[in-house]
C-alpha cells in the first residue's frame, strides 16, 4: 500500500495553471483543488484543454506557468517516488501487445512497487481472469480498455486520473467500467464525453472551455452550501483565517488555498468579511448538478 | 528484482517473442558469414590475416547491428510509453534496462556470427585465442553502437531520426582519423585516438585482448548512457 498524502492536505492542487503549445494557448490560468476522496469529472469540448491537464497532473507535462500538487508531491520534483501514489490512463491506454494480460499487469505492478499479488488481485477487480493468459495485440477495444484501467490501479494508488475511459466501449462494458469505479476507493478525477456516466460515477464537475475552468460545480452543493472563490491580497488576514473568525474551523471546507465551501447562511457575512479584508472574491457559486444541467451547459451532443 | 533488470528482462523477452531477436540473429549471422567469405578469405592469406581482416570489418557490420537493435527496442517500446513516464522508476534505470536486453542480444549476434570464422578453427587453422578476441572486440563495438543509438533516439522524438543521429555521431568518431590529417600535430593523436573501430580495435582483430582499446570503448559507452539517461529524463516532460 503507498504511503498516505499529508494529513489534511487536498489530493490535487492546481493554482493558475497555464499551458502553451508555442504560441497556442491549451490552458490558461486554471485554479481548483480536489479533496481527498473527491470524484471530479471534467468536462469540456474537443481542444478544451482536459487532456493537457491530465498530463500535467500526471507528470508528464510541465505547465507553463502555475503550480500543481498531487498526492502531498510536486510532479516535478526529480524524485520519482511519488507516482507510487499516481495511477493514469491516458487515452491509448500504454500496452505491450506483445505479452499476456497476466504478465503486463505482473510487470506493471513490480514497477510501481506493488505486492506479488497486486495483479491477481486486479485481474479478478477488473474482471479479466477469462483472458488472463491471451496477448494483449490480440484483444477487443473493450478488453484493451480494462486493461489499461488495471495498470492504472494495480498498485493501488490513492490519485486516479483517467483520460476518456469509456470512449469506444459498448453500454454492457460501460456499464461495468461504471460499476468498478463506484468501487474503488481513491481520488478520481477522469475526462469523459459520456454525460448519463459522468453524472453517475462523479460527485463534482469542472468545465473546461478553451483552455479556462468556466464551471465548477458539485452534485451536492445544492444541500452543503455554496463555492467561494477569493483572490487574495497580499497583506492582510489569510482568507483561511478571516473564515475561521467568521463561521468557526467546522461550518467550512478548505477546497484549497482559494476556495471554499460554505454554508448557505453564512455567505453574506463572510462575503463581506473578505472584501473588507481586501480580497477579490472571484466566484460565488450555487448550482444545482443534474445531468440536465450538463446537458444543458453543452447542448444536446455530447462535448 | 531492480526496476533495470525487470526492464531488461521485459524487452529481452519483446525481443523473442516478436521474432526481432532471430531476424537480427539471422541476418547478423548471415552477413557476417557472406563478408567472411567474400572479403576475408583467401587462398593466398594465413588463416590469422584472414580471421584479422574479418573481425576488423565485422566491428563496423556490429556497430551498425547494434544502432538496429537500439531503433527495435525503442520503436517496440513507444506505444506504452507513458507507462514508465507515469511510473516510480528514473530514466537510467530504463536506458539501463534496455541496454542491458540489447548487450545480452548482441552477445548473441557474436556468437550467431562465429559459424564460419569456427569453422576455419574446426580446420585447424587460427586459435581459439583469436576468436574470443575477435568477438570481444565485436561485442564492444555493437554495445557502443546500441548505447549511440540508444542516446540518438532519447534526444529526438522520431526513433528513427534519433538511430541515423546516432550512427552519424558513429561515423563522425571513425572519420576522425582522416580529419587529423588535416589539423595541427597536438590534435593529430587525439583525433586519430578518437575512431572507436579503426583505432582500438586493431589489438582485438589480431587477437589480442588489450585493457586499455576495452577502457576506451566501454567509456565512450557509458558516456552515451548517460546522455541517453539525460535525454530521456527531458523527454518525461515532451509534450
Amino acid at each position: 500500500m503507498p504511503p498516505p498524502s499529508p494529513d489534511g492536505a487536498p489530493a490535487i492542487v492546481v493554482a493558475g495553471v497555464s499551458r502553451f503549445y508555442a504560441a497556442q494557448p491549451a490552458l490558461r490560468g486554471v485554479s481548483f483543488g480536489v479533496a481527498p476522496g473527491e470524484r471530479v469529472a471534467l468536462l469540456g469540448r474537443n481542444g478544451a484543454g482536459k487532456t493537457t491537464l491530465l498530463r500535467i497532473l500526471a507528470g508528464v507535462l510541465d505547465p507553463s506557468a502555475g503550480r500543481v500538487q498531487i498526492a502531498g508531491a510536486d510532479p516535478s520534483e526529480p524524485d520519482p517516488g511519488w507516482r507510487a501514489r499516481l495511477g493514469f490512463l491516458p487515452e491509448q491506454p500504454p500496452l505491450h501487445d506483445d505479452m499476456s494480460v497476466a504478465a503486463y499487469l505482473e510487470y506493471v505492478a513490480e514497477l510501481r512497487g506493488a505486492d506479488a499479488a497486486a495483479a491477481e488481485r486486479v485481474i479478478a477487480q477488473c474482471e479479466l481472469g477469462s483472458h488472463a493468459g491471451r496477448r494483449i495485440g490480440t484483444l477487443s477495444h473493450g478488453f484493451r480498455q480494462r486493461v489499461g484501467l488495471a495498470q492504472a490501479i494495480v498498485h493501488q494508488p490513492q490519485v486516479l486520473l483517467l483520460d476518456e475511459p469509456a470512449a469506444g466501449l459498448d453500454p454492457a462494458q460501460t456499464a461495468a467500467l461504471r460499476t468498478l469505479l463506484q468501487s474503488l476507493e481513491l481520488t478520481l478525477l477522469l475526462s469523459s464525453h459520456l454525460l448519463s456516466e459522468v453524472a453517475r460515477i462523479a460527485t463534482r464537475y469542472l468545465v473546461l472551455e478553451e483552455g479556462r475552468l468556466v464551471r465548477d460545480f458539485g452534485a451536492s452543493d445544492e444541500q452543503e452550501g455554496v463555492r467561494l472563490r477569493v483572490e487574495p491580497a497580499s497583506g492582510g488576514p489569510a482568507p483561511h483565517r478571516i473564515l475561521v473568525d467568521v463561521v468557526g474551523t467546522t461550518s467550512f471546507e478548505a477546497i484549497d488555498e482559494c476556495t471554499f465551501r460554505i454554508a448557505t447562511g453564512d455567505r453574506a457575512a463572510v462575503c463581506r468579511a473578505l472584501i473588507a479584508a481586501g480580497h477579490e472574491l472571484v466566484a460565488l457559486e450555487r448550482p444545482t448538478s443534474t445531468l440536465s444541467e450538463l446537458e444543458a451547459i453543452f447542448g444536446e451532443a455530447a462535448p | 528484482m531492480s526496476a533495470a533488470r525487470r526492464i531488461a528482462a521485459r524487452e529481452l523477452g519483446a525481443l523473442h517473442r516478436t521474432g526481432a531477436l532471430w531476424a537480427f540473429l539471422g541476418t547478423l549471422g548471415l552477413v557476417q558469414g557472406l563478408h567472411l567469405l567474400a572479403f576475408a578469405v583467401d587462398e593466398r592469406r594465413t588463416s590469422e590475416r584472414a580471421l584479422a581482416i574479418f573481425f576488423h570489418h565485422g566491428a563496423y557490420v556490429m556497430e551498425a547491428a547494434g544502432l538496429v537493435l537500439a531503433l527495435t527496442l525503442v520503436v517496440m517500446g513507444t506505444p506504452a510509453d507513458m507507462l514508465w513516464r507515469t511510473a516510480p522508476i528514473r530514466a537510467h534505470q530504463r536506458i539501463a534496462g534496455r541496454f542491458i536486453a540489447g548487450a545480452v542480444a548482441t552477445g548473441l549476434g557474436v556468437l550467431a556470427s562465429m559459424h564460419l570464422a569456427a569453422l576455419v578453427l574446426w580446420s585447424g587453422y587460427g586459435s581459439v585465442g583469436h576468436l574470443v578476441a575477435g568477438g570481444v572486440g565485436w561485442f564492444l563495438a555493437g554495445v557502443l553502437g546500441l548505447a549511440l543509438g540508444l542516446a540518438g533516439t532519447a534526444f529526438l522524438r522520431r526513433p528513427l531520426a534519433g538511430a541515423i543521429a546516432g550512427g552519424c555521431l558513429l561515423v563522425a568518431l571513425e572519420l576522425m582519423p582522416m580529419v587529423a590529417d588535416r589539423v595541427r600535430p597536438g590534435w593529430r593523436a587525439v583525433l586519430t585516438e578518437a575512431a572507436p573501430v579503426w583505432a582500438h580495435n586493431d589489438a582485438f582483430r589480431r587477437g589480442i585482448l588489450d585493457l586499455s582499446d576495452a577502457v576506451f570503448l566501454l567509456g565512450l559507452t557509458y558516456a552515451a548512457l548517460v546522455a541517453a539517461s539525460v535525454g530521456q529524463e527531458d523527454r518525461r516532460w515532451a509534450p
